[in-house]
């Protein structure tokens, strides 16, 4: 499958979209595909079990002015590109847009209400912000944002998607929480590049708050803690 | 119902919050459990401080629950505190007494709450602001040391307990927490001086130019 191909499944259904870049375009600040892929490669996340990016160099295709990575395995539904300016580009396919219901909730009884999709509660939102956020911090840390980072995460097409949970998170088990609108859902934010690293978990936190919030659901105290709790286990990969 | 579905449908307020927080039935590292006890008591006192000292150095602060017992090791559930107990935990008493040990000051609120025929005393306590709290003097208590001069306590990755910290995973996730708030600040102290630009957007032409460079991804 080509990457516009790809993109257009992903797009097809429920789908995270992330742009970064600087707030100052320079043409060439990754001059070479050794230096694109040198910075992913630094800059990726893995705290369970796959990475984000998904990224092989040996998988990647570069045209001279960016460099392009995708896979298409299963429920894994990825295509992000790296251009020369620094900026960076993702879609990334939401796994619950993908799984046939009775394969996501197999173990449920009766199965939750028919919707167009699904979100986890903490593996769709909140570690994925999480993980975009750390991404972002180790694209900034290595310089490519300077002098103040744009970044924009935005939530596509989850119109009448349902947020889940596990059984096992007695702070959330009701299945009333769905998506009422199709209207992207973004956050967007310009900082400098050092305060990235020291805000991005907090931040990604606050953006995954602010998914929930449209899809109906507040948090209450109890739950962003434990919510915050699970995140630092992913994060210390205790999870 | 299911504790769970009674959580679900009303966990907006404040009040669910503590329901949730006594009902767990174990111990977090934000949440503490301590037996019924009087706040006059010395042994009270020293025990409220080292959780309240712990839980400031912590990301998000935490929550210490009074009026529960532990009928078996790890589970939790209440336990009868009286309307005198209740009454002896108060906001100026506890302030006085734990930040005279406290720098810099812990940052709480204390309040009474009442679940079903129960009654607890309820203390959150929120996340220092800038430096992490230590503990400025010793406490002796029966001979022993109680409190330590120095001492930061925390409450561990690896087990839920108060205590001063003493692991190196701990002491670096307290330093990068510092640090993180530290930079946080300090930018924003140097955007209101006007030193740091005020978030600036792309400017119009440069998101032109990145908009180009996308070819409509």
């Amino acid at each position: 499958m080509t990457n516009e191909e790809l993109l257009a499944e992903i797009k097809s259904r429920g789908y995270w979209r992330v742009e970064m870049h600087s707030t100052e375009y320079q043409e060439k600040r990754l001059p070479s595909r050794r230096a694109m892929q040198d910075l992913i490669n630094k800059a990726t996340v893995s705290l369970r079990g796959w990475p984000y990016p998904y990224f092989r160099a040996e998988e990647t295709t570069y045209d001279g002015k960016g460099l392009e990575g995708q896979v298409n395995w299963g429920y894994h539904k990825e295509y992000w590109r790296l251009y020369e300016s620094g900026q960076w580009i993702h879609y990334l396919g939401l796994h619950g847009a993908w799984i046939p219901r009775g394969e996501l909730f197999q173990h449920q009884s009766p199965l939750p209400p028919q919707h167009a999709g699904y979100l986890h509660v903490r593996g769709g939102v909140l570690f994925t912000l999480t993980e975009i956020f750390r991404f972002a911090a180790g694209l900034a840390q290595a310089g490519i944002f300077k002098p103040t980072a744009f970044l924009s995460i935005q939530l596509h097409n989850t119109h009448d998607y349902m947020l889940y949970e596990s059984f096992e998170r007695i702070w959330f088990s009701v299945q009333k929480y769905v998506n009422p609108s199709n209207t992207p859902i973004e956050q967007q934010e310009s900082m400098p590049v050092n305060q990235i690293v020291a805000v991005a978990d907090q931040m990604a936190l606050e953006t995954a708050i602010k998914v929930f919030e449209v899809y109906g659901w507040v948090p209450s105290e109890a739950a962003v803690r434990m919510l915050a709790e699970d995140q630092k286990k992913l994060i210390e990969r205790r999870l | 119902m299911p504790f769970c579905l009674q959580l679900g449908v009303c966990m907006v307020n404040g009040a669910t919050d503590i329901a949730f927080y006594i009902q767990h039935g174990k111990e977090e590292r934000y949440l503490e459990c301590k037996g019924s006890m009087v706040w006059t008591s010395d042994d009270t006192k020293v025990k409220i401080a080292q959780a309240m000292m712990a839980m400031s150095n912590l990301r998000n602060g935490g929550v210490i629950v009074v009026g529960m017992k532990e009928p078996q090791r790890g589970v939790w559930e209440p336990d009868i505190m009286t309307d005198e107990q209740v009454a002896s935990f108060t906001q100026d008493d506890i302030a006085q007494w734990v930040n005279d040990y406290a720098v810099p000051a812990v940052q709480f609120a204390v309040e009474p709450f009442v679940l079903d025929t129960n009654k607890f005393v309820i203390i959150k306590v929120r996340e220092f602001d800038s430096y992490p709290t230590i503990c400025r003097k010793p406490k002796q208590l029966g001979g022993r040391e109680v409190l330590k001069k120095g001492a930061i306590y925390y409450r561990s990755n690896s087990k839920n307990e108060s205590a001063p910290i003493s692991s190196e995973e701990d002491m670096r996730e307290l330093i990068t927490l510092a640090k993180n708030k530290g930079i946080a600040r300090e930018i924003e102290y140097f955007r209101e001086l006007g030193f740091v630009a005020t978030l600036p957007a792309p400017r119009e032409d440069d998101a032109l130019k990145y908009e180009q460079e996308r070819e409509g991804r």
